[in-house]
């Protein structure tokens, strides 16, 4: 076959990612109505707000607050794993999830991993944004926070899991009549 | 002094960005409990996401979402191919006491970056997205009377002339007063 008669470019069949890495994006998610102060220092704070839940995990946004006489750095050297802000999400039942490098396993067909999974898609000097794989049970939800690297101690808050199970619960599709086709 | 030994590049300090055109970074803000479908279509959904209260304004997302089955559709005005489909997607927000604000910068004070205006003033600051949806930070300065408070979008490209849903504005009020200092004694 010569160049020329080279069939045209197609997009891929399937462009959607495994159920698992994000939020389905044809649902309206329930919100979780609380903000965490999870630490604060002198100089820093870090918010878990935003929490939004759908039936498959929830998203929430880590949030970096500078006090407002703190200078704000400019740093140059390279990004390392050590300088983060560190994250981990614990349920009631004692499993875990964080925002550690290496944890995100290689998409595998249909086989779907265990939750909780934590994913942090964005992150910066200001936080990121995470989405968590799998709901917790009831009972308490931590989220702990370490950043040495601007010396924030481990820290955490806690918030009661029925809230995230009823947010869940009131999650719902964006095109309803297609879904119960 | 010649270009070689100019002094390294430093960047800007102090500056702050106007109380009027960002959510305050030293309050932990009151969550509105609600997610608002603004609009829908057999290609897109329109929503209001992540409302945030704070005692001066309303932080929210505007999003777009498309439906599963154009997740490889191009995301461009089919009649002005150099032109993000998103591009025409405005909000307006209608008040109980009958004032508006909107989205298109056209009704912005032309001193706002640098004049205070008078609330209530929306503002949005960039945008971004993909193939699977797009989402545009939204700042309202000033909370809303009581009443009801309408959030109405209009988005010609996306064949969505006008639409939108109405909220007791008592549920940001409540959660603006729940809004709390990071650094209580300051």
């Amino acid at each position: 076959m010569s160049f020329f008669d080279k069939p045209a470019l197609r997009p891929p069949i399937e462009l959607r990612m495994p159920v698992w890495s994000r939020g389905p994006e044809d649902m309206v998610p329930g919100v979780v109505p609380v903000a965490l102060l999870v630490a604060r220092t002198d100089t820093h704070a870090v918010l878990i707000d935003g929490l939004l839940v759908y039936p498959t995990g929830f998203d929430f946004d880590l949030a970096v607050r500078r006090h407002p006489r703190q200078p704000r750095h400019h740093r140059h050297h390279p990004h390392l794993w050590d300088d983060q802000l560190r994250l981990e999400v614990r349920f009631a039942d004692g499993r875990t999830a964080d925002n550690g490098p290496g944890r995100w396993p290689r998409p595998s067909g249909d086989h779907l991993p265990d939750p909780p999974l934590l994913y942090q898609s964005v992150s910066g000097p200001d936080g990121g944004h995470v989405w968590l794989w799998g709901l917790p049970p009831p009972g308490p939800l931590t989220f702990a926070c370490q950043w040495p690297a601007e010396q924030i101690p481990p820290s955490q808050a806690t918030l009661d899991a029925g809230l995230v199970l009823a947010a869940a619960a009131r999650a719902r599709t964006l095109w309803p009549d297609e879904a119960s086709a | 002094m010649s270009f070689f030994v100019m002094p390294a590049w430093q960047p800007p300090t102090g500056y702050r960005i106007p109380a009027w055109l960002r959510p305050p970074e030293t309050m932990v803000p009151g969550i509105v409990p609600v997610e608002l479908l603004l609009a829908r279509t057999d290609t897109h959904a329109v929503l209001a996401t992540d409302l945030r209260a704070y005692p001066t304004g309303l932080e929210f997302a505007l999003t777009a979402r498309p439906h599963p089955d154009q997740l490889q559709q191009p995301r461009h005005d089919p009649d002005r191919p150099h032109r993000l489909m998103y591009r025409d997607l405005w909000l307006e927000l209608r008040f109980a006491d009958g004032q508006t604000v909107s989205t298109d910068p056209r009704r912005w004070p032309r001193t706002f970056e640098t004049n205070q205006p008078d609330p209530p003033f929306l503002y949005y600051h960039g945008a971004g997205g993909s193939e699977r949806g797009w989402r545009s930070p939204h700042w309202l300065w000033g909370l809303p009377p009581p009443g009801p408070l309408a959030f109405v979008c209009q988005w010609p490209a996306g064949q969505n002339p006008s639409s939108g849903v109405e909220i007791d504005a008592s549920l940001v009020l409540e959660a603006a007063d729940r809004a709390v200092p990071v650094w209580p004694t300051g």
